[in-house]
């Protein structure tokens, strides 16, 4: 194996044979011509992908996409049934939680336990102790029986021992989903520090803001094989896509629009404050069609403009506070009784910020026809927040807030630059804060 | 050359994580005595009450004393003691893999020890037990001898062929149930059939023979003589031969059998 590989997996295959009924197994086990009774069913099929060391690998999928099925594989719990793997080092996985705890025994029996289980020496574990107990930080519960523990002292635990016997993988399936916030950003910033080392960490989540917050690389698998391997903020993306609405996020080249006069339609989400309309035929455009998007396609959101609202003036940094109008040509292939737009502003690691749409703010807009552009105008107030790249991924729907059939959505439609000279609100500051009439500070005697 | 070295890895792995089967032994240990009232009392009651039984239907039903010159009672114990040992660890062992999966499923473990850790806690109750023994050999005026000498030895052999059969029956009960009731037959069987509680000394040819052949009892005579009879083992120099014949193949095939079902464990549990 390469040395600058923390992993290898080359076409991994696990097969499970299905019986119908128990006695299946048996007469097959005793069927003199090995007369099969079996259906298979792949729980993994022809995975093969490669982890540097140093990188963070997220795995997302559906349940029962093999996710568990690889960690297991990986952590020489499960034997594949054909494909080869290797593995660079100490791996050290948490599948499950309270894996390989005894209920038993108190919490520093439990480290010893568990410490002697993942194959270290009692020396070796006894100059941990003190930072394991320190990082657990579950008190005086370290002296009780693990039966006592709630489900989050647990992974407290586990962690806490896992982390601290220097893996150079470490294999963490679902194990934060219990730990408190402020537990799970310790996590994540030890497993900074594993990576920063050089050293590996697999992560299995549903979780997708973890994962693009954390790793590096993800790999989605779907019933058992590879979807989609490579750019964690890539991946999710389309994993997302295709879990809210059952549909591959693809580049679609869609064909350019056709100059007619479309009809405008306002969809004020704070209908307030007048100023001289920009016509529509001024409305300096940006194409929307090659960029990467999903839905039925039943109306296509060709062209985007973001204006300020006020001044006309078309933008691409804002300071925060002032008022947008963000503009989209539609070219509507089938009719959409009720349609629905709506914005989200993301931040660079793909976690959203605000989203409006015209479902939330009740603000109904009429039927499309098909064949008819449109083109709808959304006024909206952007918030006070910090200094950096966002970016505005954009929806059209047919439905209500709670069900629709989404037609068209575009992710990172318009990128974004918030720039605040103010330093007040350069870091973000706050977003109720408008106003120094907003917020005081004082000293008050005693 | 290969089944060498994983021998050998086998015992350092065992030697280095000897903590662990420390304490999976005296969980496994508490787990089956502490939550009685009478806890460890249990583990001696049991096997005295069957050997009283015993010693009631032979001495008062049968109305037969003295077996060839030895007294009754250390002549039934001397035998039974080590037959208890040789029975518990078989019906423990043959389901520890099914008991301690979670040490299986959810994590890399050295499979091999599980059984061990059931072997090792019968061997502690057995441990007692010798002493109960001796406490009786010598109340009957059986007085420590130099043949004492021999109990390492003997232990030593039920270890090596009871290891072996753990590892073939507990891999075998993770697919087949059956197994478990298999073994109930099989030790009620040998019990009856192995010269324990009936003396082998008169039998001869083919009787002899079934006698003879049957590993167990080079164990429970090796007791018999060791305490009551005075023998050394080099005596029977061919049963000796056999026995460790028969030992070191249940044991190779025991591992064998073990490390090709190993895989198999985790996705059938």
């Amino acid at each position: 194996m390469d040395s600058n590989l923390a992993i290898q997996v080359n076409s991994l295959t696990k097969i499970y044979p299905l019986y119908s009924n128990p006695k299946d197994r048996m007469k097959e086990a005793l069927h003199p011509r090995r007369k099969q009774y079996h259906k298979e069913f792949y729980a993994l099929k022809d995975v093969s992908f490669e982890v540097k060391k140093g990188d963070s690998l997220g795995i997302v999928g559906q349940n029962g996409s093999g996710k568990s099925t690889l960690l297991k594989v990986l952590s020489r719990v499960l034997t594949p049934t054909s494909g080869t793997f290797s593995t660079h080092g100490r791996v050290i996985s948490l599948l499950e939680l309270g894996a390989g705890f005894n209920p038993e025994l108190t919490g520093i029996e439990n480290i010893y336990f568990y410490g002697t289980i993942l194959g270290f020496s009692k020396k070796n574990i006894d100059s941990k102790l003190d930072e394991i107990i320190a990082f657990a930080d579950i008190g005086q519960f370290v002296y009780q029986p693990l039966k006592t523990y709630s489900s989050g002292m647990k992974s407290r635990l586990a962690f806490s021992v896992a982390s601290n016997v220097d893996p150079d993988i470490l294999v963490l399936d679902e194990v934060l989903a219990v730990g408190d916030l402020r537990f799970k950003q310790k996590c994540l910033r030890t497993m900074r520090d594993i990576i920063d080392q050089k050293r590996t960490v697999i992560l299995v989540s549903h979780d997708t803001g973890a994962i693009t917050n954390f790793c590096n690389k993800t790999l989605w698998l779907n019933e058992g094989m590879v979807q989609e391997f490579g750019p964690s903020n890539e991946i999710v993306k389309k994993y997302v896509g295709f879990m809210t609405y059952g549909l591959e996020t693809q580049i679609k080249k869609l064909q350019p629009a056709k100059q007619v006069e479309p009809n405008s339609i306002e969809s004020n989400s704070q209908n307030q404050g007048k100023s001289k309309e920009l016509l529509v035929k001024n409305i300096k455009w940006t194409d929307s069609t090659k960029l990467e998007s999903f839905g039925e396609y039943g109306a296509i959101i060709e062209k985007v403009a973001l204006y300020i609202r006020d001044t006309n003036e078309r933008v691409d940094t804002v300071k925060g506070g002032e008022w947008l109008s963000f503009y989209a040509r539609i070219k509507v292939v089938e009719a959409i009784e009720r349609p629905g737009f709506g914005i989200r502003l993301m931040d660079k690691r793909g976690n959203g910020i605000f989203t409006v749409n015209n479902y939330l703010y009740n603000q109904p807009i009429r039927s499309f026809n098909p064949g008819e552009l449109v083109v709808i105008r959304t006024d909206f107030r952007f918030p006070l927040i910090m200094v950096g790249k966002y970016t505005l991924t954009i929806a059209l729907s047919d439905g209500d807030q709670e069900n629709h059939v989404q037609h068209h959505w575009i992710h990172d439609t318009l990128i974004i630059s918030v720039d605040n000279q103010n330093p007040k609100f350069k870091r973000g500051g706050n977003v109720i804060v408008v106003d120094d009439e907003n917020y005081s500070v004082q000293l008050l005697d005693d | 050359m290969s089944y060498i070295k994983n021998f050998y890895y086998f015992n350092k792995v065992i030697f280095q994580q000897r903590y662990i089967i420390q304490k999976l032994v005296v969980r496994d240990f508490k787990k089956k005595y502490l939550s009685t009232y009478l806890g460890m009392v249990w583990a001696f009651l049991n096997p005295l009450a069957y050997i009283l039984t015993i010693w009631f239907v032979i001495s008062i039903g049968l109305r037969s004393g003295d077996r060839a010159g030895y007294a009754l009672l250390p002549w039934l114990v001397s035998a039974m003691i080590p037959w208890f040992f040789i029975r518990d660890a078989l019906s423990n062992a043959s389901g520890s893999l099914v008991e301690y999966s979670f040490l299986i499923k959810k994590m890399y473990f050295r499979v091999g020890i599980i059984p061990l850790i059931k072997l090792f806690t019968v061997l502690i109750i057995h441990l007692f037990l010798l002493l109960v023994l001796a406490i009786i050999a010598v109340s009957y005026g059986y007085s420590p001898s130099i043949y004492w000498l021999q109990i390492p030895y003997y232990l030593l052999c039920a270890l090596v062929l009871m290891v072996g059969l753990s590892w073939l029956s507990s891999a075998l009960m993770v697919f087949v149930r059956d197994i478990k009731q298999t073994i109930e037959v099989f030790t009620t069987l040998f019990f009856w059939i192995t010269p324990i509680i009936w003396p082998h000394e008169g039998l001869l040819g083919k009787k002899r023979l079934i006698v003879d052949l049957n590993p167990f009892f080079y164990i429970t005579n090796g007791y018999r003589e060791t305490f009551i009879q005075g023998k050394w083992f080099f005596e029977q120099v061919n049963l000796t031969i056999y026995f460790w014949f028969i030992a070191i193949l249940f044991f190779i095939i025991g591992a064998i059998v073990f490390q090709k079902l190993k895989p198999h464990f985790a996705d059938v549990l």
